[in-house]
């Protein structure tokens, strides 16, 4: 089945309402827009060029490490080409990119609403986003940092590097994810349209439930713990300075308090995306509903319990550390719960091979390599060999990278027919797709190996022997942005040339596909009744588009 | 979805208050008091962060925390409790009022909160000014009088101290800025037992500023 | 809907709020609670002071939520979110608080309370 073009029906009859691309014209309307969509549309630009930025630090680490030392930058400079990255990739991308491009667009439309509760609290979500990424440009520019965006004290307090930027532009983007999550929480509360009641909900909406829960009750913890950070750096007052009765572990479990909830702030988006592809190139109704819509809660809720895994081996005590350890094997269990829920509505379906199927193919391998080596290091005899190596940096790879940007990529070709109303050609988008796969797995499998053998993580140098592996991954990472950009050559030309879209090309039965593509401002000309479950399939899409 | 069958919003009897999105005045006010509650939710984990690194050394350093505690001014903080308490009083008075329609008394109202608040942060100034002068401070800059005897871990007391005061401070001055928009709205004409969103939003922040300080004031000055 | 429906629509909750008087005995209690709290500091009960100043203030904290935040007869999910926020507060403080409180002695600070060799030397 190939996605089907309308040529003859005119999709905007005389006097209907225009699409909200076309709707409103001038750069005001787009710079002060209080639409959804069109906010939605200014997030991808900005999470476009975060991403890019961030391949850009990487691409230049990987290309430092060829070598084992002095290959094309000194040391210092190594060190904040890693922490750039990682902040960048973090902060400005992995963070922001699916609930504010595609959460903010379907958000609404899925639960049968004209916008999401408070449009303006919206604006200001983006334009605090916004001034984050100039912050953290601005701290770039002047040289950038080399904490690690982990910023672990004493060196983030007494580092000469311009850190104070880069936490303050962190400071800021947590706003904004405060403030996209309550917009989101009370939205899905307040707007919901008639019929819709909450096992009704596309499961995308129940993992933005899930991850704005978390956004709001953990990102103000990081908020306060880099302030604690810059003011110690700025005056001195010694609440992680030992010598003055601190404590730098007291950093690392405020710190990680957020950042461990930060990663299902990064996956749960994710897992909502895979869901819904699920739920449409299978062409049968999504198994185990329920179980997958509850579990994003019980992954939510483990989550704030086992930060203290990141610190196994920091000088935490034994009795703690065997806490934390048993309490992170529990997130497995939630997500083993999706995963055999989405295998099994695989199992038997008529598969749809398109680009977007080909994202999920990946991200189910990659996640569950990931996952399942994320529960080895919990465990934590184990963690003592691997901690501050390479294992840890391809298990997060693996799970981060292959979940969260298998699933944007995914997400952005499922949904680029809605959104803009333009077709993309399926032949480079797929190869783009197994490109990016593989370049993923090629690039982060030797770090298993590079990570076991003993390999540090941030390390600029390194024995020779372990170099035919860092030259493997280098490869793999070029590959990995080859095939990056043939992704964003192929859905620009589309974006110019593209065949019109009709409202359903996939055929698929959830909500989104009922309305026009693109839709019009406000959505629907009146409140939709819901009277249908969002993966029950009624037979007529496939009539419709087997041609 | 059928889009064929739907509801009709009367749109001839709208009130200018309700925004496109929600379908009646109460599903708009509910949603407004919820968005607030969800960001009282967050302030809360804001100065939890705080209060665990309190709790993590008071509980290493109980005797340096007791020492600290003793100097600074148990009566300022107690009366700046009172002045809040009395200033949630009145802002929850205001909202009864302002339902009530008395717009006049719920100005004097509104005025009044914001003075209790510009009051507590001249008193907690004050406090400031004097904890200055006598060295008090946090890290590095802790130089008290020697025949006080404080150790070095009363330096953490003050820079838990002082932050998580100045945090509060900041957050008392967004409330008197906030309560202050929203009176001048008042005067004007703004709200009506129709529509009073803004008033009971604006209370609920200010009474934020009142819970956290009901918890700062045994922590920090009332350490036996 | 008519316009006189909708006036009423913001007033027409479940709460009414409490009269001026209902407020005013609020507050009395609070200020009785808050002279309470100062003067049990001065008592000395040994490790129930922390306790009871904390037991005092959540009941204050309490009240002015129920009361003057209008939490009594809102909705659920309004009364659910600060008993969660307060849940994940008391999560960090208590598993950060047993980290120190469970390490090894000697790797306390020298003028900590867990930095005990006892005079047998044999360390627990």
């Amino acid at each position: 089945m190939s996605l089907a073009a309308v040529e003859e029906e005119p999709r905007h009859p005389e006097g209907a309402e225009p699409d909200y691309i076309r709707g409103k014209s001038g750069v005001m309307s787009w710079v002060l827009t209080l639409d959804h969509k069109r906010i939605a549309l200014l997030y991808l630009g900005t999470v476009t060029l975060t991403f890019f930025l961030g391949g850009v630090f990487a691409l230049a680490l990987r290309t430092e490490l060829l070598v084992p030392e002095n290959g094309v930058m000194d040391a210092m400079t190594y060190n904040r080409m890693f922490t750039l990255h990682g902040v960048t990739m973090v902060f400005f991308f992995m963070i922001p990119a699916i609930p504010g491009v595609f959460g903010n667009f379907f958000l609404p439309i899925m639960i049968g609403a004209h916008d999401v509760a408070f449009p303006r609290l919206n604006l200001a979500s983006y334009y605090l986003y916004l001034a984050a990424v100039c912050l953290g440009l601005w701290g770039m520019i002047h040289g950038g940092t080399d904490t690690g965006w982990t910023f672990y004290t004493p060196y983030s307090t007494t580092t000469t590097t311009t850190v104070l930027p880069i936490l303050a532009a962190a400071f800021v983007n947590g706003f904004s994810s405060i403030l996209t999550g309550v917009n989101f929480i009370v939205t899905i509360h307040t707007l919901r349209a008639d019929g819709m009641h909450w096992m009704r909900l596309p499961l995308f909406i129940w993992a933005l439930y899930g991850t704005s829960v978390i956004q709001v009750l953990a990102t103000p913890v990081i908020g306060i713990t880099l302030a604690l950070c810059a003011v110690e750096h700025f005056l001195g007052t010694g609440i992680f300075d030992p010598a003055r009765g601190g404590d730098p572990i007291l950093f690392q479990h405020l710190f990680w308090f957020y950042s461990h909830p930060a990663v299902y702030i990064m996956v749960l988006p994710a897992f909502g995306v895979a869901s819904e592809l699920v739920g449409a190139f299978t062409r049968k109704p999504l198994v185990g509903y329920r179980m997958i819509a509850l579990s994003t809660f019980g992954i939510a809720f483990v989550g704030f319990l086992a930060w203290g895994h990141h610190l196994f081996t920091s000088g935490q005590s034994a009795v703690d550390a065997g806490v934390f350890g048993f309490l992170s094997m529990l997130i497995g269990v939630f997500t083993a719960i999706k995963m055999f829920n989405w295998v099994g509505s695989m199992y038997k379906a008529s598969i749809v091979m398109a680009a977007p199927f080909i994202y999920t193919l990946g991200f189910f391998f990659l996640t569950v390599f990931g996952g399942m080596t994320g529960v080895a290091l919990a465990t934590i005899s184990l963690d003592v060999h691997w901690q501050d190596t390479y294992f840890v940096v391809a298990h997060f790879h693996f799970i981060m990278a292959g979940a969260v940007v298998m699933m944007f990529l995914g997400a952005l070709h499922y949904w680029f027919p809605k959104m803009f109303g333009k077709l993309y050609t399926e032949g480079p988008a797929m190869v783009g797709a197994v490109l990016v796969i593989l370049g993923f797995i090629g690039t982060f499998t030797p770090q298993f190996f590079l990570g076991n053998e003993g390999m540090p993580r941030r390390y600029y140098s390194y024995p020779a022997h372990f170099q035919w592996l860092h030259v493997t991954s280098t490869i793999f990472a070029y590959i990995l942005f080859l095939g990056l950009l043939l992704v964003l050559i192929n859905l620009i030309v589309a974006l110019a040339n593209g065949k019109q879209a009709p409202n359903n090309p996939w055929g698929a039965p959830q909500y989104e596909w009922d309305i026009p593509s693109p839709p019009t401002e406000h959505n629907f000309p009146a409140t939709p009744v819901i009277n249908r479950d969002p993966y029950e399939y009624r037979g007529q899409e496939i009539i419709e588009n087997a041609n | 979805m059928q889009t064929d069958a739907t509801i009709d919003h009367g749109h001839a009897e709208k009130p200018p208050h309700l925004r496109f999105q929600f379908s009646d005045s109460a599903r708009q006010f509910h949603a407004a008091k919820f968005g607030m509650w969800l960001f009282l939710g967050q302030e809360v984990m804001f100065f939890s962060a705080l209060l665990c690194a309190y709790a993590y050394y008071r509980n290493q350093f109980p005797v340096a925390w007791s020492m600290a505690s003793h100097r600074i001014n148990t009566t300022f903080g107690l009366l700046e409790t009172i002045d809040l308490l009395f200033s949630s009083f009145t802002v929850a008075l205001a909202i009864h009022f302002v339902r009530l329609g008395r717009r006049g008394i719920t100005t004097l109202l509104l005025f009044v909160t914001l003075c209790c608040g510009l009051i507590f942060l001249c008193m907690h100034s004050y406090e400031y000014y004097t904890e200055w002068h006598e060295g008090l401070l946090p890290g590095r800059f802790f130089h008290p009088e020697a025949e006080w005897h404080l150790p070095m871990e009363s330096a953490m007391f003050f820079s838990c101290y002082f932050f998580t005061t100045v945090l509060h401070s900041i957050h008392v001055i967004i409330g008197v800025g906030v309560l202050g928009v929203i009176m001048i709205f008042n005067i004007r004409g703004k709200y009506s037992p129709a529509y009073y969103t803004h008033v009971e939003v604006g209370g609920l922040y200010w009474h934020l500023v009142d819970l956290i300080w009901i918890f700062l004031f045994p922590l920090y000055y009332l350490v036996a | 809907m008519s316009a006189s429906a909708d006036s009423h629509a913001n007033g027409e909750h479940k709460h009414h709020g409490l009269s001026v008087g209902g407020y005013t005995m609020v507050f009395l209690f609070l200020i009785f609670c808050t002279l309470l709290t100062w003067w049990t500091a001065k008592q000395d009960l040994g490790d129930w002071n922390l306790p009871v100043a904390l037991a005092i203030a959540t009941t204050k904290s309490t009240i002015v939520c129920l009361f003057f935040m209008h939490l009594w007869g809102d909705t659920r999910v309004n009364q659910f979110i600060l008993i969660l926020s307060v849940l994940f507060v008391i999560l960090m403080c208590s598993l950060t608080i047993a980290d120190v409180n469970t390490r090894f002695p000697l790797t306390a600070p020298p003028n900590s309370e867990r930095f005990k060799v006892p005079a047998n030397g044999q360390l627990e």
